[in-house]
Protein backbone atom coordinates (compact mmCIF):
# COMPACT_ATOMS: atom_id res chain seq x y z
CA UNK A 1 0.00 0.00 0.00
CA UNK A 2 1.20 3.39 -1.16
CA UNK A 3 1.49 6.47 1.39
CA UNK A 4 -1.16 8.29 0.21
CA UNK A 5 -3.27 5.42 -0.03
CA UNK A 6 -3.27 5.05 4.00
CA UNK A 7 -4.35 8.85 4.35
CA UNK A 8 -8.21 8.29 3.70
CA UNK A 9 -10.28 11.18 5.53
CA UNK A 10 -10.85 8.25 8.25
CA UNK A 11 -7.23 8.12 9.19
CA UNK A 12 -6.96 11.93 9.01
CA UNK A 13 -9.35 12.25 11.22
CA UNK A 14 -7.42 9.77 13.56
CA UNK A 15 -4.21 11.57 13.50
CA UNK A 16 -5.70 14.66 14.20
CA UNK A 17 -7.28 13.18 17.41
CA UNK A 18 -4.02 11.66 18.06
CA UNK A 19 -2.43 15.38 17.87
CA UNK A 20 -4.62 17.09 20.12
CA UNK A 21 -4.77 13.98 22.78
CA UNK A 22 -1.22 15.04 22.17
CA UNK A 23 -1.56 18.59 22.87
CA UNK A 24 -4.03 18.59 25.63
CA UNK A 25 -1.93 15.93 27.94
CA UNK A 26 1.38 18.06 26.69
CA UNK A 27 -0.96 20.91 28.82
CA UNK A 28 -1.94 19.20 31.31
CA UNK A 29 1.51 18.16 31.85
CA UNK A 30 2.92 21.57 31.67
CA UNK A 31 0.28 23.11 34.41
CA UNK A 32 1.06 20.30 36.77
CA UNK A 33 4.82 20.58 36.21
CA UNK A 34 4.21 24.78 36.98
CA UNK A 35 2.93 23.67 40.46
CA UNK A 36 5.58 21.33 40.97
CA UNK A 37 8.29 23.71 40.46
CA UNK A 38 6.51 26.11 43.13
CA UNK A 39 6.07 23.72 45.75
CA UNK A 40 9.60 22.36 45.24
CA UNK A 41 11.75 25.71 44.57
CA UNK A 42 12.43 26.18 47.96
CA UNK A 43 13.86 21.94 48.25
CA UNK A 44 15.67 21.81 45.46
CA UNK A 45 17.53 24.08 43.22
CA UNK A 46 16.14 25.88 39.62
CA UNK A 47 19.20 23.91 37.69
CA UNK A 48 17.88 20.49 39.31
CA UNK A 49 13.85 21.21 38.88
CA UNK A 50 14.64 22.45 35.29
CA UNK A 51 16.73 19.02 34.23
CA UNK A 52 13.52 17.42 35.98
CA UNK A 53 10.95 19.47 33.81
CA UNK A 54 13.12 17.99 30.64
CA UNK A 55 13.15 14.34 31.65
CA UNK A 56 9.41 14.24 32.25
CA UNK A 57 8.60 16.04 28.98
CA UNK A 58 10.94 14.37 26.73
CA UNK A 59 9.81 10.76 28.70
CA UNK A 60 6.11 11.75 27.97
CA UNK A 61 7.18 12.38 24.43
CA UNK A 62 8.65 9.26 24.23
CA UNK A 63 6.49 7.29 25.47
CA UNK A 64 3.75 8.83 23.39
CA UNK A 65 5.28 8.12 20.47
CA UNK A 66 6.04 4.84 21.09
CA UNK A 67 2.16 4.09 21.95
CA UNK A 68 1.23 5.79 18.76
CA UNK A 69 3.27 3.82 16.27
CA UNK A 70 2.31 0.64 17.85
CA UNK A 71 -1.15 1.93 17.79
CA UNK A 72 -1.05 2.01 13.46
CA UNK A 73 0.89 -1.49 13.91
CA UNK A 74 4.73 -0.78 13.40
CA UNK A 75 6.97 -3.32 15.02
CA UNK A 76 8.39 -1.81 18.17
CA UNK A 77 10.73 -5.51 18.71
CA UNK A 78 13.54 -3.50 16.35
CA UNK A 79 13.48 -0.75 18.63
CA UNK A 80 13.71 -3.10 21.93
CA UNK A 81 16.59 -4.71 20.91
CA UNK A 82 17.79 -1.48 18.86
CA UNK A 83 17.68 0.49 22.21
CA UNK A 84 19.08 -2.52 24.40
CA UNK A 85 22.19 -2.29 22.19
CA UNK A 86 22.68 1.59 22.75
CA UNK A 87 21.81 1.44 26.34
CA UNK A 88 25.07 -0.92 26.85
CA UNK A 89 27.09 1.27 24.49
CA UNK A 90 26.12 4.18 26.62
CA UNK A 91 26.08 2.27 29.92
CA UNK A 92 29.90 1.42 29.29
CA UNK A 93 31.08 4.84 28.04
CA UNK A 94 29.28 6.64 30.55
CA UNK A 95 30.18 4.84 33.45
CA UNK A 96 30.93 7.46 36.05
CA UNK A 97 28.59 10.22 34.78
CA UNK A 98 25.66 7.56 34.94
CA UNK A 99 27.61 6.07 38.49
CA UNK A 100 26.88 10.36 39.55
CA UNK A 101 23.98 10.55 38.05
CA UNK A 102 22.21 7.74 40.26
CA UNK A 103 23.93 8.61 43.10
CA UNK A 104 22.40 12.23 42.68
CA UNK A 105 18.85 10.72 42.51
CA UNK A 106 19.54 8.97 45.81
CA UNK A 107 20.43 12.59 47.32
CA UNK A 108 18.12 13.78 46.14
CA UNK A 109 15.56 10.98 47.32
CA UNK A 110 17.51 10.89 50.66
CA UNK A 111 18.03 14.20 51.58
CA UNK A 112 21.13 14.01 53.40
CA UNK A 113 21.55 17.15 52.79
CA UNK A 114 19.16 20.22 51.92
CA UNK A 115 19.94 23.62 50.25
CA UNK A 116 21.34 26.48 52.69
CA UNK A 117 22.39 23.84 55.63
CA UNK A 118 25.96 23.84 57.04
CA UNK A 119 28.00 20.42 55.99
CA UNK A 120 30.69 18.37 56.42
CA UNK A 121 31.20 16.16 53.22
CA UNK A 122 34.81 13.70 53.65
CA UNK A 123 37.62 16.38 54.13
CA UNK A 124 35.00 19.40 52.92
CA UNK A 125 32.74 21.82 54.69
CA UNK A 126 30.54 24.64 53.96
CA UNK A 127 27.01 25.53 52.60
CA UNK A 128 25.04 23.36 50.64
CA UNK A 129 24.17 25.47 47.37
CA UNK A 130 23.08 22.94 44.97
CA UNK A 131 22.49 20.07 44.52
CA UNK A 132 22.45 18.57 40.66
CA UNK A 133 22.01 15.49 39.07
CA UNK A 134 26.00 14.93 38.73
CA UNK A 135 28.02 17.01 41.49
CA UNK A 136 26.41 18.70 44.51
CA UNK A 137 28.33 22.23 44.89
CA UNK A 138 29.22 23.83 48.16
CA UNK A 139 30.42 27.34 49.18
CA UNK A 140 32.88 26.87 51.88
CA UNK A 141 32.76 28.92 54.60
CA UNK A 142 35.65 30.73 53.53
CA UNK A 143 33.74 31.59 50.39
CA UNK A 144 35.05 29.02 48.08
CA UNK A 145 32.88 27.70 45.36
CA UNK A 146 34.12 23.36 45.60
CA UNK A 147 32.19 20.62 43.21
CA UNK A 148 32.16 17.42 44.56
CA UNK A 149 31.00 14.59 42.23
CA UNK A 150 27.44 12.64 43.56
CA UNK A 151 29.35 9.53 43.77
CA UNK A 152 31.75 10.51 46.24
CA UNK A 153 29.23 12.62 48.35
CA UNK A 154 27.07 9.58 48.63
CA UNK A 155 30.33 7.21 49.57
CA UNK A 156 31.57 9.95 51.79
CA UNK A 157 30.44 10.71 55.59
CA UNK A 158 28.20 13.35 55.67
CA UNK A 159 27.78 15.24 58.83
CA UNK A 160 24.96 17.81 58.87
CA UNK A 161 25.76 20.66 61.30
CA UNK A 162 22.40 22.21 61.55
CA UNK A 163 19.93 18.88 61.30
CA UNK A 164 19.48 18.73 64.78
CA UNK A 165 17.68 21.34 66.91
CA UNK A 166 20.71 21.40 69.28
CA UNK A 167 24.05 21.20 69.73
CA UNK A 168 26.41 20.75 73.00
CA UNK A 169 29.29 22.98 73.42
CA UNK A 170 31.83 22.32 75.18
CA UNK A 171 35.25 24.03 76.66
CA UNK A 172 37.88 22.91 78.59
CA UNK A 173 39.47 25.20 81.36
CA UNK A 174 42.01 25.56 83.66
CA UNK A 175 42.13 27.06 86.86
CA UNK A 176 45.46 27.23 89.40
CA UNK A 177 45.79 24.55 92.27
CA UNK A 178 45.19 27.75 94.92
CA UNK A 179 41.64 28.51 93.53
CA UNK A 180 38.44 27.06 94.63
CA UNK A 181 36.77 24.53 92.23
CA UNK A 182 33.08 24.84 93.83
CA UNK A 183 33.27 28.69 93.31
CA UNK A 184 34.58 28.66 89.37
CA UNK A 185 31.70 26.14 89.16
CA UNK A 186 28.89 28.59 90.73
CA UNK A 187 30.60 31.23 89.27
CA UNK A 188 30.58 29.43 85.46
CA UNK A 189 27.14 28.26 86.23
CA UNK A 190 25.47 31.58 87.15
CA UNK A 191 27.35 33.32 83.89
CA UNK A 192 25.19 30.79 81.78
CA UNK A 193 21.91 30.37 83.58
CA UNK A 194 21.64 34.80 82.34
CA UNK A 195 21.99 33.75 78.90
CA UNK A 196 19.14 33.24 76.99
CA UNK A 197 20.65 31.09 74.52
CA UNK A 198 22.03 28.49 76.60
CA UNK A 199 19.25 25.86 77.03
CA UNK A 200 18.25 25.33 80.68
CA UNK A 201 16.91 21.49 79.98
CA UNK A 202 19.58 19.57 79.50
CA UNK A 203 21.32 21.11 82.02
CA UNK A 204 24.86 22.59 82.31
CA UNK A 205 27.40 21.15 83.29
CA UNK A 206 30.88 22.04 85.17
CA UNK A 207 33.18 19.39 86.33
CA UNK A 208 36.97 18.57 87.23
CA UNK A 209 38.08 16.78 84.07
CA UNK A 210 41.52 16.10 84.91
CA UNK A 211 44.42 17.44 87.45
CA UNK A 212 46.81 18.66 85.18
CA UNK A 213 50.24 19.91 85.33
CA UNK A 214 49.59 23.31 85.83
CA UNK A 215 46.46 23.57 86.88
CA UNK A 216 43.25 21.85 87.72
CA UNK A 217 41.36 21.11 84.11
CA UNK A 218 37.59 22.07 84.23
CA UNK A 219 35.26 21.13 81.45
CA UNK A 220 32.12 23.09 80.89
CA UNK A 221 29.26 21.98 79.06
CA UNK A 222 25.72 23.02 77.72
CA UNK A 223 23.52 22.94 75.12
CA UNK A 224 22.38 25.69 72.97
CA UNK A 225 19.28 25.98 69.72
CA UNK A 226 21.32 24.91 66.64
CA UNK A 227 20.93 28.04 65.02
CA UNK A 228 22.45 30.10 67.75
CA UNK A 229 25.18 27.69 68.47
CA UNK A 230 28.38 29.53 66.77
CA UNK A 231 27.42 33.14 68.17
CA UNK A 232 27.22 31.28 71.88
CA UNK A 233 30.31 29.34 71.59
CA UNK A 234 32.24 32.40 70.57
CA UNK A 235 30.56 34.81 72.54
CA UNK A 236 30.59 33.08 76.04
CA UNK A 237 34.24 31.78 76.51
CA UNK A 238 35.98 35.08 76.98
CA UNK A 239 32.92 36.17 79.15
CA UNK A 240 33.76 33.37 81.57
CA UNK A 241 37.26 34.38 81.66
CA UNK A 242 36.38 37.74 82.62
CA UNK A 243 34.02 36.20 84.86
CA UNK A 244 36.23 33.99 86.93
CA UNK A 245 38.90 37.15 86.59
CA UNK A 246 36.62 39.28 88.40
CA UNK A 247 36.02 36.61 90.95
CA UNK A 248 39.85 35.93 91.87
CA UNK A 249 40.28 33.09 90.09
CA UNK A 250 42.84 33.01 87.44
CA UNK A 251 43.76 30.91 84.15
CA UNK A 252 47.44 29.69 85.56
CA UNK A 253 50.46 29.62 83.00
CA UNK A 254 52.76 26.60 82.79
CA UNK A 255 54.77 25.78 85.46
CA UNK A 256 57.95 23.97 85.78
CA UNK A 257 59.52 23.30 89.00
CA UNK A 258 63.53 22.90 88.79
CA UNK A 259 65.20 21.62 92.18
CA UNK A 260 68.92 22.12 91.89
CA UNK A 261 70.64 19.28 94.31
CA UNK A 262 74.19 20.19 95.26
CA UNK B 1 6.17 67.04 77.37
CA UNK B 2 3.86 64.79 79.40
CA UNK B 3 4.84 60.96 80.71
CA UNK B 4 2.23 58.58 81.18
CA UNK B 5 2.25 56.05 83.73
CA UNK B 6 2.12 52.35 82.63
CA UNK B 7 0.05 50.61 85.51
CA UNK B 8 -2.40 48.38 83.41
CA UNK B 9 -3.41 46.20 80.57
CA UNK B 10 -5.60 48.34 78.00
CA UNK B 11 -5.56 51.10 76.50
CA UNK B 12 -4.00 54.48 77.17
CA UNK B 13 -4.70 57.98 75.80
CA UNK B 14 -1.44 58.95 73.06
CA UNK B 15 1.10 60.62 74.85
CA UNK B 16 5.08 61.08 73.38
CA UNK B 17 6.62 59.38 76.82
CA UNK B 18 5.50 56.34 78.57
CA UNK B 19 7.22 54.76 81.37
CA UNK B 20 7.06 52.54 84.66
CA UNK B 21 9.82 50.74 86.37
CA UNK B 22 10.63 48.00 83.62
CA UNK B 23 10.27 49.57 80.62
CA UNK B 24 9.69 52.91 78.82
CA UNK B 25 7.95 54.26 75.13
CA UNK B 26 9.10 56.74 73.33
CA UNK B 27 6.89 57.82 70.35
CA UNK B 28 8.76 61.19 68.42
CA UNK B 29 6.47 62.70 65.43
CA UNK B 30 8.94 63.24 62.60
CA UNK B 31 6.89 64.83 60.06
CA UNK B 32 3.94 62.58 58.58
CA UNK B 33 5.33 59.99 60.63
CA UNK B 34 6.50 58.42 63.95
CA UNK B 35 10.10 56.64 65.40
CA UNK B 36 9.13 54.53 68.53
CA UNK B 37 11.48 53.57 70.80
CA UNK B 38 11.05 50.56 73.31
CA UNK B 39 13.73 50.53 76.17
CA UNK B 40 13.52 47.45 78.70
CA UNK B 41 15.27 47.88 81.81
CA UNK B 42 18.62 45.37 81.56
CA UNK B 43 17.57 43.82 78.95
CA UNK B 44 17.22 45.53 75.31
CA UNK B 45 15.80 48.42 73.50
CA UNK B 46 13.96 48.87 69.61
CA UNK B 47 13.89 51.68 67.38
CA UNK B 48 11.58 51.56 64.61
CA UNK B 49 9.67 54.12 62.37
CA UNK B 50 6.17 53.77 62.24
CA UNK B 51 4.42 55.34 59.20
CA UNK B 52 1.14 56.96 60.75
CA UNK B 53 0.70 60.24 60.55
CA UNK B 54 -1.52 60.67 63.83
CA UNK B 55 -1.65 58.43 66.84
CA UNK B 56 -4.78 58.59 69.02
CA UNK B 57 -4.36 55.63 71.70
CA UNK B 58 -1.75 53.03 72.22
CA UNK B 59 -3.09 49.46 73.66
CA UNK B 60 -0.83 47.44 76.00
CA UNK B 61 -2.29 43.65 76.09
CA UNK B 62 -0.66 40.60 77.32
CA UNK B 63 0.48 37.87 74.40
CA UNK B 64 1.54 34.92 73.94
CA UNK B 65 4.95 33.67 75.41
CA UNK B 66 7.73 34.37 72.60
CA UNK B 67 11.31 33.34 73.06
CA UNK B 68 12.35 36.80 71.08
CA UNK B 69 15.26 36.05 68.62
CA UNK B 70 14.13 32.15 68.13
CA UNK B 71 11.10 31.42 66.30
CA UNK B 72 9.18 28.45 68.72
CA UNK B 73 5.58 27.95 69.63
CA UNK B 74 6.12 25.65 72.63
CA UNK B 75 5.98 26.15 76.30
CA UNK B 76 7.73 24.23 79.17
CA UNK B 77 6.46 24.48 82.18
CA UNK B 78 9.05 22.74 84.89
CA UNK B 79 7.05 22.37 87.85
CA UNK B 80 8.93 22.89 90.92
CA UNK B 81 7.61 19.56 93.19
CA UNK B 82 6.47 16.95 91.01
CA UNK B 83 2.41 16.05 90.87
CA UNK B 84 1.64 12.58 91.81
CA UNK B 85 -1.53 11.65 90.31
CA UNK B 86 -3.15 8.38 91.41
CA UNK B 87 -5.02 6.55 89.05
CA UNK B 88 -8.34 7.70 87.55
CA UNK B 89 -8.06 11.15 89.06
CA UNK B 90 -8.03 14.77 88.67
CA UNK B 91 -6.54 18.01 89.75
CA UNK B 92 -7.40 21.22 89.06
CA UNK B 93 -5.03 24.12 90.01
CA UNK B 94 -2.73 27.24 88.92
CA UNK B 95 0.67 27.87 87.77
CA UNK B 96 2.03 31.26 86.35
CA UNK B 97 3.19 31.28 82.90
CA UNK B 98 5.44 33.90 81.43
CA UNK B 99 3.88 36.51 78.84
CA UNK B 100 4.80 38.57 76.41
CA UNK B 101 3.74 42.21 75.92
CA UNK B 102 1.94 43.82 72.49
CA UNK B 103 2.02 46.82 71.77
CA UNK B 104 -1.21 48.37 69.19
CA UNK B 105 -1.69 52.03 68.01
CA UNK B 106 -4.90 53.35 66.69
CA UNK B 107 -4.86 56.00 64.36
CA UNK B 108 -7.49 58.57 63.32
CA UNK B 109 -9.91 56.18 62.06
CA UNK B 110 -9.72 53.88 64.81
CA UNK B 111 -7.92 51.43 63.23
CA UNK B 112 -5.71 49.09 65.36
CA UNK B 113 -2.31 48.79 63.92
CA UNK B 114 0.31 45.85 66.09
CA UNK B 115 3.72 47.53 66.33
CA UNK B 116 6.34 45.44 68.61
CA UNK B 117 5.97 42.29 70.54
CA UNK B 118 8.50 42.30 73.95
CA UNK B 119 9.18 40.84 76.68
CA UNK B 120 10.32 41.90 80.03
CA UNK B 121 11.75 38.68 81.37
CA UNK B 122 14.53 37.47 79.85
CA UNK B 123 13.51 34.30 78.09
CA UNK B 124 15.10 31.06 78.71
CA UNK B 125 14.94 27.77 76.46
CA UNK B 126 15.33 23.75 77.06
CA UNK B 127 14.83 21.59 75.16
CA UNK B 128 12.24 18.50 75.20
CA UNK B 129 13.26 15.17 73.75
CA UNK B 130 16.35 14.87 72.08
CA UNK B 131 18.42 16.71 69.96
CA UNK B 132 16.92 15.49 66.49
CA UNK B 133 13.85 14.76 67.17
CA UNK B 134 12.48 16.94 70.17
CA UNK B 135 12.01 20.72 70.19
CA UNK B 136 13.12 23.64 71.13
CA UNK B 137 10.69 25.70 73.93
CA UNK B 138 10.81 28.42 76.31
CA UNK B 139 11.27 27.52 79.73
CA UNK B 140 9.75 28.41 82.64
CA UNK B 141 9.71 27.02 86.32
CA UNK B 142 6.69 27.13 88.29
CA UNK B 143 4.95 25.84 91.34
CA UNK B 144 1.35 23.96 90.98
CA UNK B 145 -1.09 25.62 93.58
CA UNK B 146 -4.61 25.44 94.43
CA UNK B 147 -5.11 28.64 94.82
CA UNK B 148 -4.77 31.75 92.17
CA UNK B 149 -0.82 32.50 92.33
CA UNK B 150 0.65 35.76 92.46
CA UNK B 151 1.00 37.76 89.38
CA UNK B 152 3.32 40.43 88.40
CA UNK B 153 1.59 42.88 86.25
CA UNK B 154 3.64 42.71 82.30
CA UNK B 155 5.59 39.61 83.25
CA UNK B 156 3.24 36.91 84.62
CA UNK B 157 0.28 35.96 84.21
CA UNK B 158 -2.30 32.68 85.14
CA UNK B 159 -2.52 29.19 83.55
CA UNK B 160 -6.01 27.70 85.21
CA UNK B 161 -4.59 23.83 84.82
CA UNK B 162 -6.67 20.47 84.88
CA UNK B 163 -4.77 17.19 84.91
CA UNK B 164 -6.53 14.16 84.18
CA UNK B 165 -5.75 10.29 85.06
CA UNK B 166 -7.70 8.09 83.31
CA UNK B 167 -4.81 5.09 83.03
CA UNK B 168 -5.33 2.72 85.94
CA UNK B 169 -1.53 3.55 87.23
CA UNK B 170 0.31 5.91 89.35
CA UNK B 171 1.81 9.15 87.46
CA UNK B 172 4.22 11.60 88.24
CA UNK B 173 4.29 14.73 86.22
CA UNK B 174 7.31 17.07 86.47
CA UNK B 175 6.88 18.84 83.96
CA UNK B 176 4.22 19.89 81.15
CA UNK B 177 4.96 21.13 77.60
CA UNK B 178 1.81 22.96 75.66
CA UNK B 179 1.81 24.18 71.66
CA UNK B 180 1.00 28.20 72.59
CA UNK B 181 0.00 28.33 68.94
CA UNK B 182 -3.70 28.20 70.19
CA UNK B 183 -2.91 29.80 73.72
CA UNK B 184 -6.41 32.10 74.55
CA UNK B 185 -5.36 35.52 76.92
CA UNK B 186 -7.72 37.30 78.65
CA UNK B 187 -7.14 40.01 80.78
CA UNK B 188 -8.71 42.82 82.71
CA UNK B 189 -6.32 45.81 83.91
CA UNK B 190 -4.13 44.39 86.07
CA UNK B 191 -4.77 40.36 85.48
CA UNK B 192 -4.59 38.23 83.02
CA UNK B 193 -5.25 34.63 82.71
CA UNK B 194 -5.64 31.08 80.39
CA UNK B 195 -6.29 27.37 80.22
CA UNK B 196 -5.41 24.57 79.51
CA UNK B 197 -5.78 21.06 80.28
CA UNK B 198 -4.14 17.84 79.86
CA UNK B 199 -4.71 14.27 79.71
CA UNK B 200 -2.43 11.30 80.60
CA UNK B 201 -2.40 8.66 78.41
CA UNK B 202 0.73 6.58 80.01
CA UNK B 203 3.38 7.04 82.11
CA UNK B 204 5.36 8.47 79.42
CA UNK B 205 2.93 10.23 77.49
CA UNK B 206 0.12 12.55 77.69
CA UNK B 207 -2.22 15.26 75.44
CA UNK B 208 -2.01 18.84 76.08
CA UNK B 209 -4.27 21.72 74.88
CA UNK B 210 -4.99 25.35 75.62
CA UNK B 211 -9.02 25.79 76.14
CA UNK B 212 -10.94 28.89 76.71
CA UNK B 213 -10.94 30.07 80.56
CA UNK B 214 -13.95 29.82 82.31
CA UNK B 215 -15.45 32.84 83.92
CA UNK B 216 -14.67 35.65 81.49
CA UNK B 217 -16.91 38.52 82.85
CA UNK B 218 -15.37 41.65 82.90
CA UNK B 219 -12.28 40.20 80.50
CA UNK B 220 -11.40 41.30 77.35
CA UNK B 221 -9.70 39.13 74.76
CA UNK B 222 -6.12 39.29 73.85
CA UNK B 223 -5.51 39.97 70.04
CA UNK B 224 -3.88 36.52 68.63
CA UNK B 225 -0.79 37.00 67.47
CA UNK B 226 -0.25 34.14 66.08
CA UNK B 227 -2.24 33.15 62.89
CA UNK B 228 -5.64 31.10 63.43
CA UNK B 229 -4.77 27.43 61.62
CA UNK B 230 -6.94 25.51 60.32
CA UNK B 231 -6.73 21.95 59.82
CA UNK B 232 -4.48 21.53 62.12
CA UNK B 233 -4.91 19.80 66.14
CA UNK B 234 -4.38 22.40 69.14
CA UNK B 235 -3.30 18.99 71.17
CA UNK B 236 0.33 18.38 71.23
CA UNK B 237 1.27 15.07 72.32
CA UNK B 238 3.84 14.64 74.55
CA UNK B 239 6.25 11.52 74.35
CA UNK B 240 9.24 12.63 75.22
CA UNK B 241 8.15 12.01 79.33
CA UNK B 242 6.24 13.74 81.76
Amino acid sequence: MKFWQFITPAKLIEIAVIVVIFLVLLFVINIILRRLRIILRDKYSKNTLSILNKLIIYGFILIYLLSVLSYFGVNLSGFVVAGGFLSIIIGLATQKVLGNMIAGIFLIIERPVKLGQSVTIGDVSGFVEEVRFLSTIIRSFEGQFIRIPNEQVFNSVIINLVENVARRIDYLLEIRYSDDFYKTKEVILNLLADEQFVLSLPQPEVFVEEFASSGVRVRVRFWSPTEKWYDTKTKLLPMIKKSLEENGIQIPFPQLEVKIKN
Amino acid sequence: METLELNKYGYYLFSPFYKNESFELIFQKLNSFYQYQRDVANLDSSKQIISIPEITKIYVQPSEPFAQGLDTTFLLLKLREPLHLLPESSLNGYVSFPLSLSLFVSDKEDKIHHIDTFSILKPKLALYGNPHNGIICRYWETSFSSEIPDEKLFSTGILELNINNPTSSKVEVSQLVLNFSYMEIYFKPTTCKTSARVKIISDKFAETEFITPSGLDGYNKSIDLIPTKILTSSKYLMEFGL
